[in-house]
C-alpha cells in the first residue's frame, strides 16, 4: 500500500528522471534535510500553522537559494509547505531514494570488511554483486576489525556473510550443542 | 363443676330451710311471752321433744343425704391424689434404677471408648507413617531428578565454556595468523561463494 510520502516521492521521481537530474535532486533534498537536522526551530517554523504560508514560503525560498538548489526542489517543497506536510520530509526522502534506485535499476549495498579492500577487490565485488543481483550496485564501504578476517555484504534485507567472525560464531555453536 | 362442691351447696341450702322452720315454730311462741307460756305446760314438753326430734332428724338427713357424697368426693381425690404420687414414685424409681444400671455400664462404656480411641489413634498413626514415607519417597525422587538436572546444567554449561574458549582461541590464532595473502584467499574464496550463487 502506497503512503502519502510514496505519492510525494513518486511525483518528484517523475520530474527529477523527466529532467534527468535524478541524482541532482536526491542529493538537494538530501543537503536541506541536513539543513532542518541541523536547526531543529526550521522544521518547527515550517510546520507551524501560526506562521503564513507566505512566510514559510519565503523561508523556503531563501534556503534553497543559499544551498543552490534547483528550481524544482523550490517547487517541491512550496507543494509541501502549501499541504503542511513538512513533518514528512524525511520519510519522502527516504521513498524517493528507493524510487529512484527501483527506477534507475540501483542496488544500494553496504559492504563491511576487517581490513580496507583495494579497489581492484571493490570493483571485482561490486562485479559479482552486479551479476547476482542483475542491477547495478552502489556500495558503501566500511571498516570493522571484530569481523577478524573476511567481507559482510548487505543488500536490502539480504546479507552475505563471509567472515571469519562469523564461522567461529558457528563452530562454537556447533561445540556447545553436541 | 365438682360433686363434692355440689354437695356442699346443697348441705348449706338445706341448713338454711331447717332454720326458717325453726323460725316461723318459735316466733309465735315469743311473741306470747306475756302470758304464762304453754310451753311449760305438758303439752309444751311433748311439743319440744318433738321440734329437738324433727330437727335431729332434719340434721341427720341433710347429713346423711349430702354430706356422705361430699366427703366420699373428697376422699375419692385424696385417693387420686395418693394413687398419682405413688405412680410418679413408681416412674421415679424406675427412672433411677435405668439412671442406676447406667452407672453401672458406665465403666464398661469408657473402657470401651478407651479400646475404640486406642484403635483409632493406632490407624492414624499407621495412616501418618505411610503418608511420610511416601512423601520421603516423593522428596528422594525429586531430589535425585534435581541432581540430574543440575547435573544436566552444568555439562551443559561445561560445553558452553568449552566451546567459548575453543571459539576464543581460534578467534586469537586466526588474528595472529592473518596475512595479506590469507586475506586475499579469505576474499576470493568470497567471491567465489558469491559467483556460485549469481549462476
Amino acid at each position: 500500500m502506497r503512503t502519502l510520502a510514496d505519492r510525494y516521492a513518486a511525483a518528484l521521481a517523475d520530474v527529477a528522471l523527466a529532467e534527468n537530474a535524478a541524482e541532482k535532486i536526491r542529493g538537494e533534498l538530501e543537503s536541506f534535510l541536513a539543513l532542518m537536522r541541523e536547526a531543529p526551530q526550521l522544521g518547527t517554523l515550517l510546520g507551524s500553522p501560526a506562521v503564513p504560508r507566505a512566510g514559510k514560503r519565503a523561508v523556503a525560498e531563501a534556503l534553497v537559494k543559499r544551498l543552490g538548489a534547483s528550481r524544482t526542489l523550490r517547487n517541491f517543497l512550496c507543494v509541501v509547505l502549501d499541504h503542511r506536510r513538512t513533518r514528512l520530509l524525511p520519510e519522502i526522502q527516504a521513498a524517493l531514494d528507493r524510487q529512484l534506485d527501483e527506477r534507475l535499476g540501483v542496488k544500494r549495498a553496504e559492504v563491511t570488511s576487517a581490513r580496507e579492500l583495494p579497489d581492484g577487490d571493490q570493483k571485482k565485488l561490486q562485479a559479482v554483486l552486479s551479476r547476482l543481483t542483475g542491477k547495478k550496485i552502489e556500495a558503501q564501504y566500511k571498516l570493522d576489525p571484530q569481523l577478524i578476517a573476511g567481507t559482510v555484504v548487505r543488500i536490502g534485507s539480504t546479507i552475505y556473510d563471509g567472515s571469519v567472525r562469523t564461522r567461529i560464531e558457528k563452530l562454537r555453536h556447533q561445540l556447545a550443542s553436541q | 363443676m365438682k360433686p363434692a362442691s355440689r354437695g356442699l351447696r346443697r348441705g348449706w341450702a338445706a341448713c338454711l330451710l331447717c332454720v326458717f322452720v325453726q323460725a316461723s315454730l318459735l316466733l309465735p311462741a315469743l311473741a306470747q311471752e306475756e302470758a304464762p307460756s304453754p310451753a311449760d305446760s305438758p303439752t309444751g314438753y311433748v311439743f319440744r321433744w318433738l321440734n329437738l326430734a324433727l330437727l335431729l332428724a332434719a340434721i341427720v338427713w341433710v347429713v346423711r343425704k349430702f354430706g356422705g357424697p361430699f366427703f366420699r368426693g373428697t376422699a375419692r381425690a385424696i385417693q387420686d391424689a395418693i394413687h398419682g404420687a405413688a405412680a410418679g414414685r413408681a416412674a421415679a424409681e424406675k427412672e433411677m434404677s435405668e439412671v442406676a444400671r447406667q452407672l453401672a455400664g458406665l465403666d464398661a462404656e469408657a473402657r470401651e471408648m478407651r479400646r475404640a480411641a486406642g484403635r483409632e489413634s493406632a490407624s492414624e498413626a499407621e495412616r501418618l507413617r505411610a503418608l511420610a514415607k511416601n512423601e520421603a519417597e516423593k522428596i528422594a525422587r525429586a531430589a535425585v531428578a534435581e541432581m540430574e538436572a543440575a547435573e544436566r546444567a552444568a555439562r551443559q554449561q561445561l560445553r558452553v565454556t568449552a566451546a567459548r574458549a575453543a571459539a576464543d582461541r581460534a578467534a586469537a590464532l586466526v588474528r595472529q595468523r592473518m596475512n595479506p595473502a590469507a586475506e586475499n584467499a579469505l576474499f576470493s574464496a568470497f567471491l567465489g561463494e558469491l559467483e556460485r550463487g549469481a549462476q
